[in-house]
């Protein structure tokens, strides 16, 4: 199954729907860039949702459901616009913010009501939404992924970190496990890295408190980052830019351990080098340990067909 | 001391949260699993158990208070614990709207600054400028420098763009008019 | 003529009378209803007050029927039904309606309820006029009883009722009794040790004269009735006699395999021969066997694949060639050119790579003739009645020497100069090599075996000169060596071979060769060589061919895929420069002057697949073609000689091969076996090797008994999907390769292709075996075994019993702690279940009674005790409280701090429940005197940071988050119904909960009874509790039991179906559909007859019947009709 998936998409172009979200186009800059490149070496033609909106993200979930729903649902809108019947998100809480609104809607239909009539639109289909990590892992297939690795991540240990908002609550995002999510580790060992397993895969990092409550933001990063260390990591792979942010900012700040989106791991596995894939773009600089490791500079890729180049 | 005298109203304020928020937490059986899930439950913010007990004991004042709601980022790390899977987040969202509903002051100035500051920045471009924000924010809260040091190095690095800070948002009209046509159904629901 | 109707209203307090106005009605029913004589309304008419006013009415009124209108028939009917029998009426002129359920306490409404009881009991009224007087019979009670389950319940059922005088059948799944609290260590809140408390009790049972024990037993099904049941019950084997056994243990250290240990609960492994504990009853060994290996199945041979290749894995290689022979007699043979469906269904493949059985299995055998010695079983005496055996092949060999081992004479005949008949000329000298197989042939002649080659049967001898010369029975293999044609033009020009022709042909000239010690002549094949055929022979035939140096083409009129040659053969044929022609099928074979010169064939394509499943090649019109040949080999199958066959006199099949009977190959003439080829038509070499063993059985049984053999029941195959256990249980080692001949070394000569396996390789492969049978019955137990207990040829058997009353007490079984994956289960050695606890508390466990971490045996400082692990946790399917819990930890910590009194133990808990005589002094004792640290809050996460296993949750008393680091977590895991609940159900007919726990038949005056009479429930089946508590239910079951033994004999209902010969017109439909087998067919009243007996009323045939001829007592239609228009007619 998933390997037939990974073929096609080797085959023939598959093209779907693209909603960075407000960070990727503000902070989280390399994860914008290295989940764009890694999708153009999958033959995955993304289609940016032409004036997506920001999703409401927590504050609009927090203090006002109607609003929170309406602005997912604007997206949705849009999203159901356009040709492609998948949306991929790189960033968790719009996937599952967006993912939600849509369950909300279909099982509440006075709220389905209110939220059209805030956004006086209703989508002209419903997209099947996406985390991107989620359509790798799933659609695209493992298979597929390791028959593009040119250069796997051999020697390179990595611990693993999925936060809150991909897995969690299981009943609203659907994907992998709660407490033992696998999905980034596979994906990870399909690239060649040593993944070390631990147990602090779905601790929080304080998301959004990172401003507001930096003190309890860095004890929760502290000690994942501490963990992590002791683990004797040589990066932690997160696929959220707030858990990147949180960890690199507020983790522990001694040791200097590199925070990582899984897309630029893929991209390096797939050839690309660092620099395109924002590697310099880090507060906590990741070069000297990918030098150390041998993924320093770009090596020219041996003669591979360029898909969408 | 709370005095209980039989009376209907003892259980509106419990019943009104629980249709708001779609959980039932009459099922709550208090056991604390999501307290120790709770990544900010701490000394001081007491967390999900309590906060139900208070609902539950019809504390309306104490719950609409309670930090726990304020901090609550909506990890969903209790709901998927919950022996009755009682989803707490939803519920922070229907104090949050009940407390403005009827003016209570946020017990938590700077979690309720930003967050406005946030939505502002939406309403304004559509899209969050987080820079803009964060500065926002800094200012406001007399702390200008803060995060001096890493947000000059990330601009170095190209991170960020000093754009972000100066570029003034193009408006997007349709975000602007959902904001609006939200803000007057607000709190259809939470008003007594 | 009408009836004189009582009526009676019960108001059962404000039950009734809250809602429905019952003086309403009586007064309105005495008023309209003609019949009714007298309609009264009373507080509870259950009482004795009540009950007398119905009495007396029927004394000084002479009522006809009564009507009482009160709560559900199932509470009170008898009560009711009493009291009118008392005051002489017939109970069966009493109707009941249940104003209560079906009215008072379903209704808001009280105008509403009054009505809808108004009419029900206007129904009841129209109903009862119909009623006839009835009378039911009575039967005997069977005074047995059956008890499933061996646990504390079942313990104290059987012996109450055995001390009382009666027989009692145990039914155990497991191998010991005991169950659950045999595997405890202390109980609360005595800490008495458990051990010492139940093995009294279970050597009592176990020597009790009136117990009978079945263990490692279930019950299949039940039938009949209460006081009358019959019991089907499978009893797996034990395979060790429990009046032989010493208790010795002897056999423990010669076992080679280890599973995970079951009563342990994992913490230790155990041989599938053990004892799970020195006071177990029944106190003897018993052996563990899930079923029969696939790979033994597969085998058409049935050699014991798992127990030689364990054999070999622990290096004892004559012991493995040995368990080969018992059914494979040619181990070096057969290990080259077996075809080996064994490795296919091999459950090792699910993992990594099947083992390399045939391979190993030649190691066996050639190792054995490198030695140059044959071992065998001991033969057996000498007997007089001779044996003679036509054909000298794999099957008459195989017959050979299992007779010469039962001690006949036996002679072979043999129409070819050469013995081995297709191993010998049929397979090539590269693939087997000649020396070896006649070195195996040797051997036999070694066990007195004699035979005679270049003697034609039906020529040289015949059944008659045989006989005449003593001989007793016969054995025809002769196998199938005509190549079947091709039916085409041109076929019987010269250049034109048969395959199996050009095959023997070549042998026969290399072994003439071989004896005059010279160079074989090559024979008459030319250059160009073209072999027609997708078969082995047809491979072979091309690889001869390429080896004697000629060009050959192979042609085959389907693909590659469709080839039933096999695939290893295939690509050794193409290395050695084979070429393949594909989609092509021969038309014409073309000549000059006598001689081939080419061949022209059609291309074909793949139509639909034919009955043999592959895709029918269909010819492409005019797409004929010539290839240039010289010599043409059609090796399309093989065909039987039936010129030779029909000379016999046997009766044959269509297709010319010999008739015979399947199990005992006999023929249509008596004391004439006959197997191999020539009875099944081109076959394997193992399958007639198979078919010697079963042939020499059967002459063994014709000639020793006079009798034909009987057919041995076949052991149930072990599940074919790979256990988690089983991966646990696989040593990491890699698949051996076989290595090859380069193909350089092949050209020109007929050297062995394959070289074979070193002794390392043959051993690695012995221990890659998962042993998914768990016992893999090689025997080395048995060698051991002094007193000679075991008897590895045990079936599971089927046991009928009689017994008058059933108790129910199949137990609970543990919540799985892996559904909570944030408690870390089975991911650190140190989190464990409370049951695990008590096994490394107790000293016959696997620590001896040490309390240590599992993870490096130290001693655990800090214990986390979490409770609520799969109870009152609606999420996780458990919504229940499991009930002893609570006190489980309280015990485990006292115990724990007595073995380390500096140690600390913290409890998590949501709320202390200890109910229960002295249980909350206890677990005060826990807390203040052990000073263990209680937490109320449901944990959280157990999770490892750092070294350090840490749980966290909530202290929810002083309201903050907490973390313990802990050496060992105990998950105090809650009480679940046993995963089988429903195949027990099923069997037995009982109702379940949604939890799986049995239902009683009423929650406060039931709770052992079920809704069938007869049939009791008795400790955990039926909901959590603990040792007292089931105890106390299991002696109340036995009450019930004896209750009934002591009536002697039960009433049977009179509400049975009853059958109007007159309409019945004999058309059976109700016969096939009764589901208690109470309805036949009278063969001379050619009508249905029901047993009253058997009947329950249930009224399905009578809903079926076309004619409407049967009808149940009771319910006839007339009855329910008027009942529905009387409730109707308000």
């Amino acid at each position: 199954m998933e390997k037939n998936k990974g073929n096609d998409a080797e085959k023939n172009q598959t093209a779907a729907s693209y909603y960075p979200g407000c960070s990727l186009e503000g902070t989280a800059r390399a994860y914008d860039l290295s989940s764009r490149a890694v999708c153009r070496e999958l033959s995955i033609d993304l289609r940016e949702l032409p004036e997506w909106s920001c999703c409401g993200s927590s504050p609009a979930l927090k203090t006002d459901k109607l609003l929170s729903t309406a602005l997912s649902a604007h997206n949705l809108n849009i999203a159901g616009a356009q040709p492609p019947d998948d949306l991929l998100i790189p960033c968790p809480f719009c996937f599952r913010r967006l993912l939600s609104a849509q369950q909300e809607m279909a099982e509440d239909p006075e709220l389905k009501r209110s939220v059209e009539e805030t956004v006086e639109g209703t989508p002209e289909k419903a997209v099947n939404i996406h985390s991107l990590l989620g359509f790798i892992h799933d659609r695209v297939g493992l298979d597929a992924v390791k028959e593009k690795v040119v250069r796997p991540l051999a020697g390179m240990r990595v611990v693993p970190y999925y936060g809150c908002y991909l897995v969690k609550p299981h009943k609203t995002t659907q994907y992998d496990h709660p407490e033992q999510p696998v999905s980034l580790d596979e994906l990870l060992s399909a690239l060649g890295a040593e993944v070390v397993d631990w147990d602090f895969k779905t601790e929080c990092c304080g998301a959004g408190l990172a401003l507001s409550k930096t003190d309890t933001v860095e004890r929760l990063c502290g000690r994942i980052v501490k963990e992590a260390r002791w683990k004797r990591a040589d990066a932690i792979v997160v696929a959220c830019q707030l858990c990147q942010a949180n960890l690199e900012m507020r983790g522990e700040k001694k040791g200097n351990l590199p925070v990582l989106y899984f897309t630029q791991l893929m991209g390096l596995a797939l050839g690309l080098s660092p620099e395109s894939l924002g590697m310099k773009k880090h507060l906590i600089s990741p070069m000297p340990m990918l030098k150390a490791k041998g993924f320093g500079e770009k090596r020219p890729k041996a003669s591979r067909v360029e898909v969408g180049e | 001391m709370l005095r209980l005298t039989g009376s209907p109203t003892e259980r509106a304020f419990s019943q009104e949260i629980i249709r708001m928020s779609g959980q039932d937490l009459l099922e709550c059986l208090q056991c604390g699993k999501c307290t120790g899930s709770c990544p900010i439950a701490s000394e001081t913010v007491t967390g999900p158990r309590r906060l139900i007990a208070k609902i539950l004991a019809g504390m309306k004042e104490e719950a609409l208070k309670d930090p726990t709601w304020w901090y609550c980022v909506s990890c969903g790390t209790c709901a998927g614990r919950c022996p009755v899977e009682i989803n707490m987040y939803e519920v922070s969202t229907a104090l949050c709207e009940m407390a403005e509903a009827q003016g209570v002051k946020p017990s938590e100035p700077h979690i309720h600054l930003f967050e406005t500051l946030f939505l502002d920045s939406v309403k304004k471009g559509g899209r969050v400028r987080e820079l803009k924000a964060v500065m926002a924010f800094n200012i406001r809260t007399m702390n200008p420098f803060k995060d001096m040091v890493p947000g000059m190095k990330l601009m170095l690095r190209g991170a960020v763009s000093p754009k972000d800070l100066m570029e003034k948002e193009k408006p997007d009209p349709a975000v602007a008019r959902i904001f609006e046509r939200a803000e007057e159904r607000k709190g259809e629901h939470g008003k007594e | 003529m009408s009836k004189k109707i009582g009526v009676y209203v019960c108001q059962c307090g404000t039950n009734i009378g809250g809602k429905v106005d019952v003086a309403k009605i009586a007064e309105e029913i005495e008023t309209e209803m003609g019949d009714v004589v007298v309609c009264r309304h009373y507080k509870y008419m259950c009482s004795e007050p009540g009950q007398k006013l119905i009495r007396d009415d029927i004394a000084e009124l002479g009522l006809d029927c009564v009507v009482e209108a009160s709560c559900s028939p199932k509470m009170h009917e008898p009560t009711f039904k009493n009291a009118v029998a008392q005051a002489g009426m017939n109970p069966y002129m009493f109707e009941m309606v249940n104003i209560r359920e079906h009215c008072s306490w379903i209704s808001e409404n009280p105008d509403l309820a009054t009505k809808k009881a108004k009419d029900l009991v206007r129904g009841g009224i129209a109903r009862v006029a119909h009623h006839k007087p009835l009378t039911g019979t009575r039967k005997p009670v069977t005074p047995s009883a059956l008890v499933v389950g061996g646990g504390i319940a079942g313990i104290t059922a059987a012996l109450k009722i055995a001390k009382a005088g009666y027989k009692v059948y145990m039914v155990e799944k497991e191998e010991i009794v005991g169950g659950r609290m045999a595997q405890f260590d202390k109980t609360f809140p005595t800490l008495d040790c458990a051990g010492c408390t139940l093995t009294p009790k279970t050597s009592e049972v176990g020597r009790h004269p009136n117990i009978e024990i079945l263990t490692k037993a279930e019950v299949t099904g039940v039938s009949g009735f209460v006081g009358n049941f019959k019991v089907k019950v499978r009893q797996q084997p034990r395979y060790v006699s429990e009046e032989k056994c010493t208790g010795c243990g002897d056999c423990q250290g010669v076992c080679p395999i280890d599973v995970v240990s079951g009563f342990e609960v994992g913490l230790s492994t155990r041989h599938p021969i053990s004892r799970p504990f020195p006071q177990a009853i029944p106190n003897t060994f018993s052996i563990i066997r899930s079923g029969q290996p696939p790979c033994q199945s597969a085998c058409p041979a049935g050699v014991n694949v798992v127990g030689y290749m364990n054999l070999t894995g622990m290096g004892k290689y004559d012991e493995a060639l040995a368990m080969v022979r018992e059914r494979m007699p040619f181990a070096a043979s057969c290990g080259r050119i077996c075809f080996h469906p064994c490795e296919g269904v091999c459950k090792r493949g699910q993992l990594d790579d099947p083992l390399a059985i045939c391979h190993t299995k030649r190691f066996l055998g050639d190792r054995e003739l490198a030695m140059n010695t044959f071992s065998h079983p001991p033969v057996k005496d000498g007997r007089a009645e001779k044996v003679a055996i036509v054909g000298a092949g794999p099957a008459g060999l195989s017959a050979a020497y299992y007779l010469a081992l039962e001690g006949y004479p036996v002679t072979v005949y043999e129409k070819l100069s050469v013995a081995g008949g297709m191993l010998m000329v049929g397979i090539p000298e590269y693939r087997l090599p000649k020396q070896i197989l006649s070195a195996e042939i040797e051997n036999l002649k070694t066990l007195g075996v004699e035979i005679r080659t270049g003697v034609t049967f039906g020529k040289d001898v015949t059944f008659e000169s045989l006989e005449s010369e003593g001989y007793g029975s016969f054995f025809i293999a002769t196998g199938l060596h005509k190549s079947l044609s091709l039916r085409i033009e041109g076929e019987e020009t010269q250049g034109v071979i048969g395959g199996t022709d050009l095959l023997r042909d070549v042998v026969l000239e290399q072994v003439k060769a071989g004896e005059a010690g010279k160079e074989p002549p090559s024979p008459a094949i030319g250059k160009r060589v073209v072999v027609i055929g997708g078969g082995n022979v047809a491979i072979d035939c091309a690889r001869t061919c390429a080896r004697l140096g000629s060009e050959v083409v192979l042609l085959y009129r389907r693909t590659r895929a469709e080839m039933p040659a096999w695939d290893i053969e295939v690509d050794e044929a193409e290395k050695e420069g084979v070429r393949f022609e594909f989609l092509a099928a021969p038309t014409k074979v073309i000549s000059e002057n006598g001689k081939v010169t080419g061949l022209e064939y059609l291309r074909m394509e793949l139509g639909a697949p034919d009955d043999s499943g592959r895709r029918r090649p269909v010819p492409m019109e005019g797409s004929e073609r010539v290839m240039d040949a010289d010599t043409v080999i059609p090796a399309i199958g093989q065909a039987p000689d039936t010129s030779f066959l029909e000379g016999l006199g046997l009766d044959v099949e269509r297709w010319g091969t010999i008739r015979t009977e399947e199990e005992t190959l006999v023929t249509s003439r008596p004391g004439v076996f006959a197997g191999g080829d020539c009875t099944l038509g081109a076959a394997s070499f193992v399958e007639a090797v198979a078919h010697g063993r079963m042939a020499a059985e059967s002459i063994h049984h014709y000639l020793a008994h006079g009798g034909l053999r009987p057919v041995k029941p076949v052991e149930r195959s072990v599940p074919e999907e790979l256990t988690q256990e089983e991966r646990d249980r696989a040593r990491p080692i890699q698949k051996q390769r076989m290595p090859h001949l380069s193909v350089e070394k092949r050209g020109g000569n007929f050297h062995e292709v394959e070289l074979g396996f070193t002794q390392e390789m043959a051993r690695a492969e012995g221990e890659r075996c998962l042993s998914c049978s768990l016992c893999c019955q090689c025997g080395e137990c048995v060698k051991k075994c002094g007193p000679g207990a075991i008897d590895l040829t045990e079936t599971e058997k089927i046991r009928e019993i009689d017994v008058g009353a059933i108790v129910v007490a199949t137990g609970i079984d543990i919540f799985d702690a892996k559904k909570y994956p944030e408690y870390g289960f089975g991911r650190y050695p140190d989190v464990i279940t409370n049951l695990q606890f008590e096994r490394l508390c107790n000293s016959s466990g696997p620590t001896g009674g040490k309390v240590l971490k599992p993870s490096d045996g130290t001693v655990p400082k800090s214990i986390v005790f979490v409770q609520c692990v799969g109870s009152r946790d609606r999420a996780k399917g458990n919504e229940y409280c499991s009930k002893v819990c609570c006190m489980i930890s309280a015990k485990q910590l006292s115990i724990f701090k007595h073995f380390s009194p500096d140690g600390q133990a913290y409890v998590f808990y949501i709320d202390n429940r200890a109910g229960g005589k002295g249980y909350e002094e206890f677990l005060r004792r826990a807390i203040e005197e052990d000073g263990a640290r209680y937490i109320r809050g449901r944990v959280a996460k157990i999770f490892q940071e750092r070294d350090k296993l840490v749980v966290r949750g909530e202290d929810s008393l002083a309201g903050v988050p907490v973390e313990v680091e802990a050496d060992m977590v105990v998950l105090a895991t809650g009480l679940t119904a046993q995963a089988d609940y429903m195949t027990v159900a099923r069997a037995l007919n009982l109702s379940t909960d949604r939890y799986g726990f049995f239902i009683e038949s009423h929650p406060k005056l039931g709770p052992v009874e079920t809704s069938l009479s007869g049939i009791y429930l008795a400790g955990g089946a039926q909901g959590p509790k603990d040792i007292p508590e089931s105890v106390a239910q299991g002696g109340a079951a036995a009450a019930e039991a004896l209750s009934l033994f002591g009536m002697g004999e039960v009433e049977v209902e009179p509400t049975v179906a009853i059958v109007d010969s007159v309409r019945c017109t004999g058309c059976r439909t109700c016969v096939g559909l009764c589901a208690y087998t109470a309805v036949s067919f009278d063969e001379f009243t050619k009508t249905a007859s029901i047993n009253e007996a058997l009947c329950q009323g249930c009224g399905t045939c009578a809903a079926a019947c076309p004619v409407a001829a049967i009808g149940v007592q009771h319910y006839t239609p007339d009855q329910v009709m008027a009942q529905i228009e009387g409730i109707l007619g308000g």
